[in-house]
């Protein structure tokens, strides 16, 4: 294998199957399936077939396949895949741009996720990141503005840290960057402006405000976006931070118990994302906005696990970056299945599609018992790995935060369970039929994983414990079945032979005498009798709740951004006011200027 | 091996079977205790056996659909499970092989499964109790969560057995970390729902929430869930801050100590169930919001300062347990 292949199938297959498909007219998300179907078949073939590959085209740039990219491409490939496989029977309206936009996001994932050098990264990161816009211009030109604003931001903050390097060492290669020529005190700039750049895209506070936005479009697509590129962000601050940088260079800024003074602050920005993502998504009526929410509260705990920085931090965060991308994408394909045979939005409008939809709604929860880190999925594995390395290092602000926010993921699990597939089912929608079945398919796709790294988290804590030893970090304790920190450790198999042992136990005594199944309005109301009234308790589900949070939730960064803008507009009007259309208003303008040049460049000469 | 592992699971099946027993013995003595409070007679202490013997012999059940099985099925089963990982009476059963965090996350089982259930049914009393239990767990276990990481930071370990062991050498953790502990039963009060926290299932407000729809074989089961999580509730705090009820060394003793610390674990989990239950029987009922308010502000102040404590403890005065 050599450069050129790997850039072939990774980055150039994708983007022909972009101009494949964009003629593909309904059969374009066909089309994207295969070109991604093909470039996944690559990436099985070639685990282990690592290499990097320096090309000098006039500057040096690198292209390495390692088990890093390996592992993030692995997810990247699998939440495509699915996706696009889902948007296959999802009747969407110019299916031929919609395959192009995203196949063309996916050429550049793969791009940034293959590059060492800043040069491919940043162009790389552009290619993803219009497409992103496009996407989410096909919803809504406001969404689109917001992610725009963010993006460009991004973009920006990019720069800066790239450009820096660039200054000091003359070279894009990120193996260059350490090589002495960068001053120490400069560091710390470099890795803020790295760390915020990329953070913008995992959506951390308070750069978040894009997201439930950009959310918000269609939904196949939005599964990639959660599922997928967000995880770019978490890659790319695992690279500038553990690979460009160095865990040996962070630790000479100081360490606060062994972790980095340089790390530390971003892990509290992380715990505090978690949080304030939790907390705003129990308040979510709209379940597009509500998994947004939720999506950037669970990205709060990978920024922790990448800002604490030890082995078993990293290593739940990559863990954790793995599971969201499964579970998250699941949830936006379980909403999309919803969105597409309802047509609703709102939680409080739908109900009991769970009878009506049973397939749906079995894999939906499954991805709910990731997010909330029930035992019987992977999700548990990642936070128990997240809250003892913080708890073993005794840090009393992250880990109690961590763990609210994970009730507090109970909470808005619930609701989606609740208010979409259990309680009564409403009458409009009494003939939703199950959804079709490549929707089916693809969101059965995403939960396997979620079930098999349960039940053997050694596999997968294998590819990471690989990761972490090759970017000079530690490694885990793990075994096939276990894993163990220096606090604790839980073994998985013992765990699911008990869980079914004593499930079957449960069903055996359950079994034993048969049950008449009863209509849904057949149940017991006090006496009460109404005859066509709305009983599904899902409008404003936690209001109590609410009404305890409201003065804290009038304070909105969201709000204080609108106001930020606001106040420029209207400085904006005032400048605008100068041009008031009388020439001789322009002629004293020109004289005032005149004289201003006049005297300051007699000041500067003098 | 193998017949070390029967050996093994036999016992772990005869705990799971006593615990409840126990559970269904302590909800009969509430019943009688509460009643003697409120100058009433009260059933005998044995009634809830007779409950459950008629819930599970009746001939008419009902259900809803598919779904409404999950509450019986992973109430019961994921109830036996965090059993199954709680020592009790100092004899560790699985959780040497899970620590206190993989239980706090099997502690959901059970839950979710009754949740699921009980929405499932499509009686909006349900729905608007589920709330209220989740609105009330987010409550309780802020400072719950809190006590558990002054624990753990303190003892520097998160696995119940190691924490067991280090009890029974240092200090229980009731005399190392008073306050952590007032703030602990505080939250098991939210825990165990009893009153002024019996907000999720308040019969006379919402016909008892989340079990409106269950009857016959349902509620039966479900009565075995709530019995089992009495003793799962109690033992965690004693197990938590009261050694286990170790108070002779299973090492020296042999089988004599398994016995004892048994008796003296039952003896522990009758007084804190005690407390619980005095406590429920002369208050009246919160709101929800109330709760909430309650559980945020005190407890998880007197929660912080049991942390500050062991953090002190811990990190500058170098205490190791």
């Amino acid at each position: 294998m050599d450069a050129l292949t790997l850039f072939g199938i990774f980055v150039l297959l994708p983007l022909v199957g972009a101009l494949v498909s964009y003629f593909g007219k309904k059969y374009a998300p066909i089309i994207a399936v295969i070109f991604t179907g093909i470039s996944g078949i690559f990436l099985y073939l070639w685990y282990g077939n690592f290499g990097s590959y320096t090309i000098d085209i006039g500057v040096k740039l690198n292209l390495t396949f390692d088990i890093t990219t390996w592992f993030f491409m692995l997810m990247m490939n699998t939440v495509i895949f699915s996706s696009l496989l889902f948007s296959v029977s999802s009747k969407l309206k110019r299916a031929g741009g919609f395959a192009t936009l995203m196949l063309l996001g996916f050429a550049g994932a793969n791009g940034v996720l293959l590059a060492r050098d800043f040069l491919s990264l940043y162009l790389f990161w552009e290619l993803m990141s219009w497409s992103i816009y496009l996407l989410v211009l096909r919803t809504s030109g406001e969404y689109a503005r917001r992610y725009l604003l963010f993006g460009v931001l991004s973009a920006y903050l990019l720069i800066m840290g790239i450009g820096i390097i660039y200054y000091y060492t003359g070279s894009f290669l990120y193996a260059d960057a350490l090589s002495g020529a960068i001053p120490h005190a400069i560091w710390p700039w470099i890795l803020t402006f790295l760390i915020l750049g990329f953070g913008i895209k995992m959506a951390i506070v308070p750069f978040h405000v894009w997201a439930p936005y950009a959310y918000s479009s269609e939904q196949p697509f939005v599964a990639f976006l959660s599922g997928g590129l967000s995880k770019l962000g978490a890659f790319g601050i695992f690279m500038s931070m553990y690979s460009i940088a160095g865990i040996s260079l962070l630790q000479s800024f100081g360490t606060f118990r062994g972790v980095s003074l340089m790390g530390y602050p971003f892990a509290l920005l992380g715990a505090a994302t978690a949080f304030i993502g939790t907390i705003l998504a129990i308040f979510q009526d709209d379940i597009r906005k509500l998994l947004a929410y939720s999506s950037i509260g669970q990205l709060g705990y990978v920024m922790i696990g990448l800002g604490l920085g030890t082995p078993l931090a990293i290593g739940g965060a990559m863990f954790h970056a793995f599971n969201h991308a499964f579970f998250k994408s699941l949830l936006f394909l379980g909403a999309g299945a919803v969105i597409y045979r309802t047509g609703k939005y709102k939680i409080s409008e739908m109900g009991g599609l769970g009878y009506r939809m049973p397939f749906t709604f079995m894999f939906v929860l499954f991805a709910i018992f990731a997010l909330a880190g029930i035992p019987l999925t992977s999700g548990f594995i990642s936070k128990w790995m997240l809250y003892e390395a913080a708890i073993s290092r005794k840090f009393v602000i992250v880990a109690p935060l961590m763990l609210i926010a994970s009730v507090g993921a109970y909470l808005y699990s619930y609701r989606i369970l609740y208010g979409v597939f259990l309680g009564q089912l409403k009458d409009e929608d009494k003939n939703v039929k199950e959804a079709p079945g490549p929707m089916l398919a693809a969101m059965f796709i995403l939960m396997v994983p979620l079930v098999i790294f349960s039940i053997v988290p050694g596999w997968i804590l294998g590819w990471i414990n690989k990761i972490l030893v090759e970017n000079g970090i530690g490694k885990l304790n793990y075994t096939t079945f276990s894993y163990s920190s220096a606090i604790g450790g839980a073994n998985m198999a013992v765990f699911w032979i008990a869980f079914i042992l004593l499930l079957i136990f449960a069903m055996l005594m359950f079994m034993a005498k048969k049950a008449r199944v009863v209509d849904q309005y057949d149940n017991y109301l006090a006496g009460e009798a109404p005859p066509s009234v709305a009983l599904h308790a899902a409008h404003n589900y936690y209001k109590p709740l609410r009404d305890t949070w409201a003065p804290l939730l009038k304070h909105s960064i969201d709000r204080a951004y609108e106001k930020f803008s606001k106040f420029f507009a209207g400085g904006f009007y005032e400048i605008k006011r100068i041009y008031t259309g009388n020439p001789q208003d322009y002629a004293a303008y020109l004289g005032i200027a005149f004289l201003a040049f006049l005297l300051v460049g007699w000041w500067l000469l003098w | 091996m193998v017949t070390d592992w029967l050996i093994h699971a036999g016992l772990v099946a005869l705990y799971l079977f006593l615990a409840m027993v126990i559970g269904l013995l302590f909800m009969g003595i509430a019943r009688k205790i509460t009643a003697r409070i409120q100058n009433r007679v009260g059933p005998p202490i044995y009634q809830n056996f007779l409950d459950l013997g008629k819930l599970l012999a009746k001939k008419t059940n009902i259900k809803h659909n598919w779904i409404f099985d999950f509450a019986p099925l992973f109430g019961l089963g994921g109830v036996l499970l965090i059993l199954a990982y709680l020592p009790m009476g100092g004899y560790i059963m699985l959780s040497g092989q899970g620590d206190l965090i993989l239980l706090l996350y099997i502690l959901a089982i059970p839950a979710l499964g009754f949740a699921l259930g009980s929405g499932a049914s499509g009686n909006p009393n349900a729905g608007v109790g589920v709330m209220r239990a989740l609105t009330l767990m987010l409550s309780y276990e802020m400072p719950f969560l809190i006590v558990i990481l002054s624990l753990m930071i303190f003892y520097n370990t998160a696995s119940l057995s190691v924490l067991l062991q280090k009890q029974m050498n240092y200090l229980w953790g009731i005399a190392a970390l008073p306050i952590s502990a007032l703030a602990a039963d505080i939250a098991l009060q939210g825990m165990m729902a009893e009153k002024p926290f019996d907000i999720p299932i308040a019969p006379h407000e919402i016909a008892s929430g989340p079990l409106v729809e269950f009857g016959g074989k349902y509620l039966g089961l479900l009565m075995l869930y709530s019995a089992g999580s009495i003793v799962v509730e109690t033992s965690l705090f004693v197990d938590l801050f009261l050694g286990g009820g170790i108070v002779l060394n299973p090492t020296v003793y042999g089988t004599l100590a398994y016995f004892v610390n048994y008796l003296v674990w039952l003896a522990l989990i009758f007084v804190v169930w005690m407390i619980a239950i005095f406590v429920n029987a002369v208050f009246p009922r919160f709101r929800i919001e109330q709760a909430f308010k309650f559980y945020w502000k005190w407890p998880t102040v007197i929660a912080i300062a049991g942390l500050v404590q062991a953090y002190v403890m811990s990190v500058f005065l170098g205490v190791v347990p």
